[in-house]
Formats: structure tokens, C-alpha cells, sequence
């Protein structure tokens, strides 16, 4: 042991005090130039520097977005927004909105909400979406909810609709996909509906409304300007003006378990106050939900159009033996039928309509189209963490004018795969790719399929 | 003219790219003829640097996201990696080290119970020079939170020393303090800056509040009243008595300047010249958080405090905050998946994609999630803990990169604490319930089992040796850290050495049962120059007669003079 040490002086401190560094330890020897006079560097040599430039360049790229939420926190901005937007009780107020895909491409909107009107518990939602003068969307909803004493609530809804370039494919069901032609719709409609509460399952509702729909600009050309051939009858179709009275039952029977129960009633514009079992619960697990209803339609403008509309859908949900209950199949059975009354007829844009983000996935938005749809759905759906979830999926569904043509061979299928993402106990939205014969589709939404 | 032009044009950054290949591996001399270094002295006088702020946002953000992108893109790095791989360059040791891959003295670290074991006394004092808040008179709340995972307040007594005050939750009865005092005094112990956390008892009705004290509430400042103060008392554990327990965090020393990041330099500190993310002590510091499952050790975690000491003004580096230990998360009971996955960890959310979810997390596993737990203790436990796996809530940068000798000085850090000494501080967290007590020190004894299990086989551990002349013979004495630690019985390991000198092997295959090696002179060939003779002596350790772990450790001695000294060593890893 050689405690003695030069460039420093030693001034006997133990090992583990702080006050002092000085000392030297004792598998050392003295020097003329002691390295514990000398501190250590790490200074990157050129060549290191050279080779970290691309990291350098990526993290300078993100210190606007760091700069931004340093500001954001420091200035509480979200708590500022939140008290521009909303009352102090949060409980109504005012959000923007936006629309990912969908009829138009993009749509950014605002909603008005106040889930407690007139101070007794009432609910009134507006929201517009506009792309652009030729395309937008304003809805109105006020409901009257269930309470602990009163179990029947009453819903009343308003809008209007302008979309232009909407899809038609005039070769039909079976025809190209190149056949798709556009039609431009105004469409203003008010409905009301009364539903009654019984037990925690069960909701049966009763409603009526008025539909007024104008359709214009109905083209004989395809997307690409292009003539179609052999175009259909288009006698009946509904390309004119038409008012349409409606009238239904319908029950709904829930049955599902969750993993938790949506008690958001603020900032999400599809929650509501009143019962709507479809978005009352995230991740279903097991169980399922039923849901039934038939309404009658006829034309007050044209005596053309008189017909009924029914449609079943089940719901069943069970997880995957072996795995944890948070594995679960998710299974989707939806069948629609317009029944035409006597002479009547449907027009086109009431007909049931498969190729979309919530039915058929992986085609053109209204691909098909006709009286009636069946729609068979498979999902599997499993977390990837807190508050994502995986899911793998196949739709198949048909399009058909009787019963007896639905066949097995008739089916268009799509797989797909995406992603979800929740709250704690909200669904927020998702997104999916499906492929097709026809091709292959991406979607954004806001909104879960079931 | 075009090709030549061309191949100008190709060969020219392709010389760059290999220049700087070979840039990013570098070798040094593994031993020095000069003093060994034991202190960085980073204690220089500089001005008082800023204070800075800590950005959790933005913190987790880029470390989860933007700076897991960043990695790659630093091409040394990535080169490194692939140099590593290819077996051609080394790995990214830390920068900090001296020739016996120690960590020398510095403003961020203090060599203590490994080196020079600490009495079972100085242990459970641990950094308390004085002990908590006097509680014989009255105290005065000068500041109150009512809000944030933590609420508390800050006092000061009638000494004038002031505490930040945290509470147990009334449902988990001390599980964060007791938490706290532990996870504080093995840091401690280790060799890192702490504050002196303690346990105390309020009687509520001495604590008064004070005329200027504040509160924040509703995002603003306010000025404090009683009811306030009751507010969060009535958030606390009581005792039976009525006395309220809290953990009491004396302020450290000096100015305080904000927290440290565990990456980069910091720009108003000239002292500061060892990235963080590249010095042994923060990367090795890894491991004990590993042990004390402190999944919440990030920036917002740390001090950085401007302190005056011999009449030079210099940043000191403390680690804050040890409340997210053991069996809790700060608040109330830890999730399973702490310590196992980050927050928000796309290693495991593309496996679950992968897999269809057909891979199930073993600690998401129903037995594990409905585990049985003590309140006092909470979620704490051994069987699932993986201590190369085990991970922060968020990356951590310089825990990223943990060498396999990084991870071995944790491991030594953590293999140096007895039964006895660990079961004298876990004795000073006051856990009421006797049964609660020995389970968690045995969590504890299990975990650093599973530590030095992990780690000793990443490299040899053999460590603390020394040289000696005596009666014509080298003798090189040194600790095996896993018999040490009862890993393996002394009956079952041998060691294997050779001996050689300028690339002359002198012996070879030599064995000895004992950790001591002794070479006569003679053998050495040693001639009287003026230069000292380095003797390389590379030892593999075998048990059962096999070599394990294969790793061998080279030891360089240099004798002059008929003096022996240990002047460095290389670890396989």
C-alpha cells in the first residue's frame, strides 16, 4: 500500500465521505502528473460525429414538437381550451371535430353538446361537417334520457345532408367496378323515437320521421368520363325528388359482458345520455346482442314507393378456449330486406347497401346494392396493450332481390386487419386495411362496426 | 474518363465511411505504468449554472418514440453494433472507468459498502446525519399539494431544517414510506447521492400552518388554510394513536438547479464532460433499480444541486424520489407489468400482433395478476423478475446501454449487501407486520440472487485483487464474488490460469482451488531494467470442473523493484 499521491493533496478522508474527493486509494503509486488531477472527457472523435449527422438532423426535426408541448404544458393551453370550450362543470360546451375518409375524403366540423338542459337532465348534440358548399352535414339530436324513476326516453333528430360525387355502380351487382358513376344528393330528415326500458337489457322503441331527398345530376358517364354500356333501367330509381314517411319497431336485446362500461358523456360525440346499448360497452368479451326491427315507408310525393324495411342482427361474442376471456371472436350476422307493398317500388337510395367502413369492408363505399343484404362477419379481437386492441377479421356478404337468391357462391368476401384504440372505457377509433378481389382499402373511424 | 470518374466518386466516400468505421472502434492499452485513477474531479469552482425544468411529456414521449428512432440513425452506433456482432470492434463501454473497470470518486458517486464495507450501524444510518423532523415541538406547514399522484407538504421545525412531507395511503399503512427508507439507504450504501429520508410520526395537532403558507390547487397558487392541511391528512395512514406516519425528505444540500437527464452533458456545467448515458455509475445504477424494482427512475427523479464544499462551488448529482419502489407505484399498488414492460412498449405490442395474442405476458397471467399480497408491501415479488429484461416505466438511455460489465458492477453493488445488513435497513421502514417483513426480505434476498446469477455469468467475477511480493514469489490474491454471494460453494470451483509476458506464455494451464495464484519469479524471467515488467495472468474460473461461466479475465501486474501491483484488467465479455 503506497498512500501517497502527488498533483493532489491527500488529506486522510475516509472512503464514503462526501466532503472531500481528494484522497487517493490505495492500489495507486505516486506520479508527477496524478490522473485524478485529470478529468475525464469523452469528447466524440470527427469520424463519430460524422456518423451521427442523420440522428442529429431526425432530432432537430422534432424540436418544434417538443418546443410545442413544453409551450403547451408550461401555458396549461389544454386546460385553457377545455375552459374556452366547456362550462365549469363540464357538462356542456363546445369541441372541433374531424372526419377521416368516409363520403368525402376529409371533414372538419364542430359539436355543440349540453348533457343537461333546461338544469332536468336532458340531452342536445349539434355537430356540422363541412368539406365543402357541395358537401356537408348539420345534425341536430335532443333526447329526453332514462333516470332511476322513469324508464322510457324520448329522441329527437334533425339533418341535413349534401353530398355530391356519391357512388353508384350502374353495371350492378355483378358488374365492374369500372362502371362506377356519381350522383350528387340533398337530403333533409327528422325522426323521432320513444323507447322503453325494460330491465337492464332490453329496449324496445317506437318511431317515426319524415325524409325529403333530392337527387341530381345523375351521371350516364363513369368516374373517368368514360359512357356506360349497356346501362340499366333506371326507371324508378328515385332520381327525382322524393318525401318519404317512415314508421317502425324495433328492440334491442343486450346480453353482452364487457371489460368496461362507457360512462364518458362529454367529449365524444357518438356517447349519449340516453340508452344506446351499442355504445354503452368496450371490450365485449362474451355474450351477445340482438337487435330487431321493422318500419314502413311510403312516398307522400309519389305513389311509386311504398314499402316495408326489416332487419335482423346478431351479435355473439365468446372467447377463445385456452386464452385469456380478452381473446374473444366477435361473430355478426346482419340481414336487411326492403319489401316492396303492392305495386311500389324502392328507390335506389333507400335500398340496403353493402361496402362500407361499418358492413362490407374492402370495397368501394356502396359497391352493392339492391332490396335486400346479408352480412356475415368474423372478427377476432385481442390486446396489444392498455388500451389497444388487434383485430383480424372477414366480412362476407351478398346483395339480393328475393330470398331465394342467396347463395353460397354469391358471397363477397374481404379480410383485413387493424387496430383500435380506447380510453380507459371509451372507444376513441380505429384503423383497418381490407383486401378484396377488388383491391384493397385503408379506413380511419370514429366509429366501431359493432 | 466517366468510369474513373465514377469510381473517384464511389471510392472516396467508401474510404470516408471506412475511416470512420474505424473511427468508431477504438482500442486503449489495458494497463497503465502510472498511478491507478481513483477521483474525476469534477468538483472544480464554476459558476452557477441554470436551473432547468423537467418536461415529463415530452420526456416519455421522445424517449418512447423519437429517440427509439434516433438510435439507429447514429450510424457509429449503429456500426458499433455491427462491429460487435461481426466480433471485429468492441462494445460501447462506458467512459468513466479506470484500468480496473472501476468507477472512480466523483460528484456523482462515492465509493462505499463494496469497497469498504460499512458497520450494520453506519448502514441503517444510512445518508441521515441528523435524523427527521423534531417532533417534540411544534411544526409548521410552509407549503401544501394537494394535487398530482403525491399529495403532501413542506415543513419546517423548530430546528429550522425544512422536509418535504409525503403520506401512506390509509388502505396500504406504510407501504411507501417504509418503501422510500429502504430503497434510500441501499442507494446509499451503494454509493450514490441521496437525500435523508425518514419515518415520522405527526401528532396532527402539532403541525400548524404557517402565515405564509401555500397550496396548489386548481392548477394556481393559493394561500394554505386548516383545512387544507386536513384535507391531506385525511388522505394519510394513521396509527392507532392517532398519529399520522409520513415519510419526511430532508431538502438536500444547496442550491437546487432541477433535475439530471440520464443522457447527454449539460451545456452550463464545464465539469460535465462524461456523457451520462456513458458513465459506469448511471448505467450500472440499472441493476440496483433493478433489484429495487424503482421503475420510476427518470429525470424528474433526480437533483441536480449547486453545492459549496472546501470554498469550490460545483453541481453535485442526486437521486430523488424513491417512492415508486418495491411494491409500489408512489401511489398504491404497483401493476404487475412494472418493471417487466415499459408503459408503452412496441417490443411487446408486435409480439401480442404477431402472435395473435396467442403469447400471453406472464405477469398479465391471471396468477399473476390476482397474486395475494401484503398491504404494507404491496406488489413486490421474485418469481417473474427478469434481471436482463427488467425494464423503467420509460426507456432510459443510459440503462439502454448496459454492457455486460456495467451490468456486473450493478451486480457487485447489489451481491455486496449480507442477509444481515439488508434485513437491518428493511428493520428501520418500521413495517408493523412482522410477517409482511420477512416476505419482503426475502424478495429481496431472491431478486439479487437472480441479479447475481444473471450477471456473474456475463462476465467473470472475479474482482478485488491484489499483488504482493513475498519470499521470491507474485502472489495475486482476489474475491470470487459468486462464492462470495453462496451462488457456488468454494468446494465446487476451481481456477485455471496461464501466465505470460509480451505475448510470451511463461505457464499455462495452471490450477489452483483457492482465489490465489502464486508464480514464482523465476518463472517470469524478469531482467533488471528500468522498465517495470507487466505480467498478463488470464484465470478462467470453472465449477464442477467446467469453465462457467466462459469468460476468462485478464489481470495485468507490473512488478518493479520487487514491488508487485495490479495495474489492469480485461473482462471477456
Amino acid at each position: 500500500m503506497i498512500p501517497l499521491l502527488l498533483g493532489v493533496p491527500a488529506n486522510g478522508e475516509t472512503l464514503g465521505s462526501t466532503a472531500s474527493f481528494t484522497m487517493v486509494l490505495q492500489d495507486t503509486i505516486p506520479a508527477t502528473v496524478h490522473p485524478d488531477s485529470i478529468p475525464y472527457s469523452a469528447e466524440p472523435t470527427l469520424g463519430r460525429q460524422i456518423l451521427k449527422a442523420p440522428a442529429t438532423i431526425f432530432h432537430t426535426a422534432t424540436l418544434p414538437l417538443k418546443w410545442s408541448i413544453i409551450f403547451i404544458n408550461e401555458k396549461n393551453v389544454l386546460q385553457k381550451l377545455s375552459n374556452f370550450f366547456l362550462n365549469d362543470e363540464g357538462t356542456a360546451g363546445f369541441y372541433p371535430n374531424f372526419s377521416v375518409g368516409g363520403r368525402t375524403d376529409f371533414a372538419a366540423g364542430i359539436t355543440y353538446f349540453n348533457r343537461n338542459v333546461f338544469d332536468v337532465g336532458h340531452s342536445l348534440d349539434m355537430n356540422v361537417f363541412y368539406t365543402n358548399r357541395e358537401n356537408f352535414d348539420f345534425a341536430a339530436n335532443y333526447k329526453i334520457p332514462p333516470s332511476e324513476s322513469r324508464r322510457y326516453q324520448f329522441d329527437f333528430r334533425g339533418s341535413l345532408r349534401l353530398n355530391d360525387d356519391q357512388d353508384i355502380f350502374l353495371g350492378g351487382n355483378s358488374g365492374s367496378e369500372e362502371l362506377e358513376a356519381d350522383y350528387e344528393i340533398e337530403r333533409y330528415n327528422l325522426q323521432a323515437e320513444g323507447g322503453l326500458l325494460s330491465g337492464q337489457n332490453l329496449l324496445t322503441s317506437l318511431s317515426s320521421g319524415i325524409s325529403h331527398t333530392v337527387i341530381d345530376d345523375f351521371s350516364r358517364f363513369t368516374e373517368n368520363g368514360i359512357p356506360v354500356e349497356n346501362l340499366i333501367d333506371t326507371n324508378g330509381f328515385g332520381l327525382d325528388i322524393t318525401t318519404l314517411f317512415n314508421t317502425g319497431l324495433s328492440a334491442t336485446l343486450d346480453l353482452r359482458n364487457a371489460g368496461s362500461q362507457n360512462t364518458n358523456t362529454n367529449l365524444v360525440s357518438t356517447v349519449t345520455t340516453s340508452y344506446d346499448f351499442k355504445q354503452t360497452k368496450t371490450r365485449v368479451y362474451s355474450g351477445a346482442l340482438l337487435d330487431a326491427g321493422i318500419s314502413y315507408n311510403r312516398s307522400l310525393n309519389n305513389a311509386d314507393f311504398e314499402f316495408l324495411n326489416y332487419f335482423g342482427d346478431w351479435q355473439q361474442f365468446f372467447p377463445v378456449p385456452g386464452l385469456p376471456i380478452d381473446r374473444r371472436l366477435a361473430f355478426r350476422a346482419r340481414l336487411e330486406k326492403r319489401y316492396p307493398i303492392g305495386n311500389g317500388t324502392v328507390p335506389f337510395f333507400e335500398q340496403s347497401i353493402l361496402g362500407d367502413a361499418d358492413n362490407l369492408r374492402g370495397y368501394e363505399q356502396d359497391r352493392f346494392r339492391n332490396l335486400g343484404s346479408l352480412l356475415l362477419t368474423l372478427e377476432y379481437r385481442y390486446p396489444i396493450w392498455d388500451t389497444w386492441d388487434a383485430v383480424v377479421f372477414t366480412d362476407q356478404g351478398q346483395v339480393f332481390n328475393k330470398f331465394s337468391d342467396i347463395n353460397f357462391g354469391r358471397f363477397n368476401g374481404a379480410v383485413g386487419t387493424g387496430l383500435r384504440f380506447m380510453t380507459a372505457s371509451d372507444f376513441l377509433f380505429r384503423v383497418e386495411i381490407a383486401f378484396s378481389r377488388e383491391g384493397a382499402v385503408s379506413l380511419l373511424e370514429f366509429s366501431t362496426n359493432f | 474518363m466517366i468510369k474513373n470518374k465514377s469510381n473517384i466518386l464511389f471510392k472516396y466516400p467508401l474510404i470516408a465511411i471506412v475511416i470512420c468505421f474505424l473511427g468508431a472502434c477504438g482500442s486503449s492499452k489495458p494497463y497503465t505504468l502510472g498511478p491507478i485513477k481513483t477521483f474525476d474531479p469534477d468538483n472544480k469552482n464554476i459558476p452557477k449554472p441554470a436551473e432547468s425544468e423537467e418536461h415529463f411529456s415530452w420526456e416519455t414521449l421522445y424517449l418512447s418514440t423519437f429517440y427509439q428512432i434516433e438510435k439507429p440513425l447514429d450510424l457509429g452506433r449503429s456500426f458499433q453494433k455491427a462491429g460487435q456482432y461481426l466480433g471485429i470492434s468492441g462494445r460501447d463501454e462506458a467512459e468513466n472507468v479506470n484500468v480496473l473497470d472501476d468507477v472512480p470518486n466523483s460528484s456523482w458517486y462515492t465509493r462505499r459498502h463494496y469497497y469498504n464495507p460499512m458497520s450494520i450501524e453506519a448502514l441503517k444510518q444510512g445518508p441521515n446525519k441528523a435524523g427527521g423532523p423534531d417532533t417534540s415541538r411544534t411544526i409548521t406547514v410552509i407549503r401544501g399539494k394537494s394535487e398530482g399522484v403525491t399529495p403532501g407538504f413542506t415543513v419546517k421545525d423548530a430546528k429550522g431544517s425544512i422536509f418535504v412531507i409525503k403520506v401512506d395511503p390509509p388502505e396500504l399503512p406504510g407501504i411507501k414510506s417504509s418503501s422510500e427508507v429502504i430503497a434510500t439507504k441501499l442507494y446509499y450504501a451503494a454509493g450514490f447521492h441521496t437525500p435523508q429520508n425518514s419515518i415520522s410520526f405527526f401528532d396532527p395537532q402539532q403541525l400548524a400552518v404557517g402565515d405564509k403558507a401555500t397550496i396548489t390547487k386548481a392548477g394556481g397558487e393559493q394561500k394554505m388554510t386548516r383545512a387544507d392541511l386536513e384535507q391531506i391528512l385525511d388522505q394519510a395512514y394513521k396509527r392507532e394513536d392517532g398519529k399520522v406516519r409520513v415519510l419526511a425528505s430532508k431538502y438536500v444540500e444547496g442550491q437546487p438547479l432541477g433535475p439530471w437527464d440520464f443522457m447527454g452533458t449539460r451545456d452550463d456545467d464545464p465539469n460535465d464532460r462524461i456523457p451520462h448515458e456513458d458513465r459506469r455509475e448511471v448505467r450500472g445504477l440499472r441493476v440496483l433499480a433493478s433489484w429495487l424494482n424503482d421503475t420510476d427512475r427518470r429525470t424528474a427523479n433526480t437533483l441536480a444541486s449547486y453545492v459549496e464544499e472546501g470554498g469550490k462551488k460545483y453541481v453535485r448529482h442526486y437521486l430523488l424520489d424513491m417512492g415508486s419502489t418495491l411494491g409500489t407505484d408512489g401511489t398504491g399498488l404497483r401493476q404487475t407489468k412494472r418493471g417487466q414492460e415499459y408503459r408503452f412498449d412496441p417490443r411487446y405490442m408486435a409480439l401480442l400482433y404477431g402472435t395473435l395474442g396467442i403469447y400471453v405476458k406472464p405477469w398479465a397471467e391471471p396468477e399473476a395478476q390476482d397474486r395475494p399480497f401484503y398491504p404494507s408491501i404491496g406488489y413486490f415479488e421474485a418469481e417473474l423478475f427478469d434481471p436482463g429484461n427488467w425494464v423503467t416505466s420509460y426507456p432510459n438511455p443510459a440503462f439502454e446501454k448496459v454492457t455486460p460489465r456495467d451490468g456486473f458492477w450493478g451486480a457487485k453493488m447489489v451481491m455486496s449487501f449480507s442477509e444481515n445488513e439488508i434485513k437491518a435497513i428493511v428493520k428501520t421502514a418500521e413495517i408493523s407486520n412482522s410477517q409482511a417483513e420477512d416476505y419482503l426480505m426475502q424478495v429481496l434476498l431472491d431478486r439479487g440472487e437472480k441479479i447475481g446469477r444473471y450477471w456473474f455469468q456475463k462476465v467473470n467475477p472475479l474482482d478485488k485483487f491484489k499483488a504482493k511480493h513475498i519470499d521470491g514469489k507474485l502472489i495475486l490474491t482476489f474475491s470470487d464474488l459468486a462464492v462470495d454471494a453462496n451462488l457456488f460453494d468454494s468446494s465446487q470451483t476451481t481456477y485455471r490460469y496461464s501466465v505470460s509476458r509480451d505475448g510470451k506464455r511463461l505457464l499455462q494451464q495452471e490450477m489452483t482451488s483457492t482465489p490465489s495464484i502464486e508464480v514464482d519469479f523465476s518463472v517470469m524471467q524478469l531482467q533488471q531494467t528500468e522498465e517495470p515488467a507487466v505480467i498478463k495472468i488470464q484465470i478462467h474460473t470453472l465449477r464442477d470442473d467446467k469453465v462457467y461461466p466462459h469468460k476468462k479475465i485478464d489481470v495485468y501486474v507490473s512488478i518493479e523493484n520487487r514491488q508487485a501491483r495490479v495495474v489492469g484488467l480485461e473482462r471477456e465479455d
